[in-house]
């Protein structure tokens, strides 16, 4: 009896786990035919609490493929993709950073979120030389520790933390600004650039240098009880939306009045959905713009929709097609240069550090040195009518 | 000073409520402890299944509207009610598959068992939402979202005001109808006795009738209802849920229960309660007592726990435990 019912546990089991495997097919693969197979891997959480930018940064990299493929089929190239999940975890990342090293047709990189995952990656990749294109990784030490593959489409947190800063007081038309980080590598480097500037302005910091909670707790009242006794005109979270909504949410149920900030780890439709009534009193800065309004970013929306489902997609994902672009362009002008011939990663990588003045989707590219792109921009959004994405209120200098 | 005492009672009531929390699923660890001397740590994951079930009530009243037509409290106790029938088949599951076959094996085996359970668990949790609803990180349907306001009364010449959320309140109140009711059964029915009788020596309680396995099970039914209660309050509450929320919860919870004197109900109550209160005070006053020095939010588990292990150092079987000694 005891032996029966853990053969049915068991197999019940493999059968739930089968069924789930058999249901995605992949619409990018590089099988069959004669030309040199090569592939685009992201590395970026596609299950659990950040899933949702995550995925959408996997799938714009995906509708690059998609959008180029002919082209590339023609230079004698065949661009499959591989998007690897590294659940906001560094330590799953780094298994995926392996994986795409040992996978040999990998030529490039898109990813990852989280600068965290970031950090351990980097340097997996730098041995051999495989680039790496981030859609959305701010933490200033990545582009400063000479991983030599490892570049970056947007800004920097200590452009976007002193942007925060200054529009918190001046659009924001806040006083005081009680300081609250994640002690990620993300969210913490966010707030100290944030304080930095806000000193500079001199807009008060409520409390010192900021303080970091645990982004795994659930409640916060006891700190919002403190947040409101301080008077602060608006609250700066440094981290990601799952656990700001929470703040947020709890903060207005406790009958705070003030503004909220954040910076592009808020830019997820979750912030609007989760937050309740405080979603209209939400503020965020991010280095995605929201460029579903022109026509080339319409046409991208619907592209994206007929491959993934009715949903509309965060921002990020444009960042991530214009990685893979980016990724896509230097295998082009590779293959221009040498036809016929397989491009070793070095080339590769090569190739995408000497991008200047690409025309993406979602703002200008070009790499300095370092694999910083120095004509990235920051953007402010207000959160309306509890709609996503909030309004944009234009570029910050 | 005097603004960070005017804050006291809200801070109180804030750490009132996450330690109603601690406490219900505290009880679910320490009655397993007092019967079978063992660690279910795969209690925490059936808080979490709780919330989770609590949650695809909310979801079918919400689709359905009954959300808006029935009367709160009757969508609160079917929720509620769902959760626990739930929770409390899955600690039943949990111990027939996973603990009784390992019952005569050394202690540490079925310990073992339970951190795989719970590992199990959270994937299978994983993996059933994702396949049900695209995304394991779900939005509970707002179910008591308002806030009492209470005050403003004159206080030393300024006005203090209080916010309690109804969520809040309702944990309170169901998390003491749920550890009196319990108390009560434990001590005053005849199942309770033989729980209690099991509870002290296996052996002889078989020798007087009592029919142990069925008890044990029953204890396990009970405090898996208690968790899956706990789990559809925190949904309604937090109104965000992951398969992972059972993790810290659980850790903090079973803390509780050592603080207040494993294996003793009340106990488990009392430390529950004391380490949500620890939690609020260290949040709101360790910043201002250490002049900054120690930030609040980020020290306030380590303040929590050193007051712990403080008490424990004096007095090593708890609050309200007692030593016994080893059984024959």
């Amino acid at each position: 009896m005891k032996r029966l019912l853990g053969a049915l546990l068991s197999l019940s089991m493999i059968l739930v786990i089968a069924g789930c495997g058999s249901a995605s097919s992949n619409p990018c693969d590089n099988s069959g035919g004669k030309l040199i197979k090569v592939k685009i891997a992201s590395i970026t959480p596609l299950s659990g609490g950040q899933a949702s930018l995550g995925t959408a940064i996997a799938n714009g990299a995906k509708i690059a493929v998609l959008d180029r493929k002919a082209e590339l089929e023609k230079a004698g190239f065949s661009l499959g993709c591989a998007p690897l999940d590294d659940q906001a975890d560094p330590i799953i990342g780094g298994n995926m950073g392996s994986r795409a090293v040992g996978d040999k047709e990998v030529v490039g990189v898109v990813g990852t979120l989280n600068s965290g995952v970031a950090k351990t990656i980097a340097p997996l990749f730098k041995a051999p030389s495989l680039v790496m294109v981030s859609p959305a990784n701010t933490a200033i030490v990545l582009t400063q520790s000479g991983y030599g593959s490892y570049n970056r489409i947007v800004a920097s947190d200590a452009f976007q933390g002193a942007g925060a800063a200054r529009a918190t007081k001046d659009t924001v038309k806040a006083k005081s600004v009680y300081v609250l980080h994640d002690k990620t590598e993300y969210g913490q480097g966010f707030a100290v650039e944030y304080v930095k500037e806000a000193k500079k302005i001199s807009l008060l910091v409520a409390n010192g240098e900021g303080e970091g909670i645990n982004p795994k707790d659930t409640d916060f009242s006891a700190l919002i009880t403190k947040i409101i006794a301080s008077k602060a005109d608006a609250i700066f979270y440094g981290g990601i939306y799952d656990t700001a909504s929470l703040i947020f949410k709890q903060a207005d149920e406790q009958g705070y009045k003030g503004y909220f900030v954040g910076g592009d780890g808020l830019d997820d439709p979750t912030i609007v959905k989760n937050s309740g009534n405080a979603a209209n009193r939400v503020f965020y800065t991010s280095v995605a713009d929201n460029v579903y309004g022109s026509e080339a970013g319409k046409s991208f929306v619907a592209r994206y929709k007929k491959q993934n489902g009715p949903n509309d997609p965060p921002t990020y994902a444009v960042y991530g097609y214009d990685c893979a672009q980016v990724i896509i362009e230097a295998l082009l002008s590779y293959g221009k240069q040498n036809p016929g011939k397989t491009p070793t990663r070095e080339d590769i990588s090569k190739l995408v550090r000497a991008t200047k003045g690409f025309k993406g989707l979602a703002g200008e590219v070009s790499f300095d040195a370092n694999g910083d792109n120095p004509v990235a921009k920051v953007y402010l959004f207000q959160v309306k009518d509890s709609k996503y994405p909030g309004v944009a209120l234009g570029a910050i200098q | 000073m005097e603004e960070g005492l005017r804050i006291l009672p809200q801070i109180l009531i804030s750490g009132l409520v996450i330690g109603f929390l601690y406490a219900v699923v505290a009880l679910g660890y320490t009655m397993v402890y007092g019967v079978l001397e063992f660690i279910n740590f795969a209690h925490s994951e059936i808080f979490m299944f709780g919330a989770f079930i609590g949650f695809e009530v909310l979801m079918f009243l919400q689709k359905t509207s009954l959300l808006t037509t029935l009367p709160m409290v009757i969508s609160l106790i079917l929720t509620m009610l769902a959760a626990m029938i739930f929770s409390g088949a899955l600690g039943w599951t949990v111990e027939r598959l996973a603990y009784r076959p390992l019952r005569g094996a050394p202690r540490l085996v079925p310990l073992i068992s339970a951190i795989g359970v719970s590992f199990f668990l959270q994937d299978a949790a994983r993996i059933i939402w994702e396949a049900l609803r695209g995304n394991w990180q779900l939005a509970v349907p707002p179910l008591y979202t308002g806030v009492l306001t209470m005050g403003p009364w004159q206080v030393a010449g300024a006005p203090l005001q209080l916010q309690v959320p109804y969520g809040a309140i309702v944990i309170m109140v169901s998390g003491l109808i749920m550890m009196f009711s319990l108390i009560w059964f434990v001590n005053k029915t005849k199942v309770g006795k033989a729980m209690r009788a099991v509870a002290q020596d296996r052996s002889t309680a078989a020798l007087m009738g009592v029919n142990v396995d069925r008890i044990i099970s029953t204890t396990f039914v009970i405090g898996g209802a208690l968790g899956g209660a706990a789990g559809s309050l925190f949904a309604i509450r937090y109104t965000s849920i992951t398969p992972y929320i059972g993790f810290i919860l659980g850790v903090k919870a079973f803390t509780a229960a050592v603080f207040g004197g494993i294996g003793n109900l009340a106990g488990a109550v009392i430390g529950g309660l004391l380490l949500g209160i620890f939690e609020a005070l260290g949040t709101a006053y360790l910043g201002p007592l250490t002049h900054g020095a120690l930030k609040g939010p980020e020290y306030k588990d380590i303040f929590a726990f050193l007051i712990l292990i403080l008490v424990l150092v004096f007095k090593p079987a708890g609050l309200l435990g007692r030593t016994v000694g080893e059984k024959v």
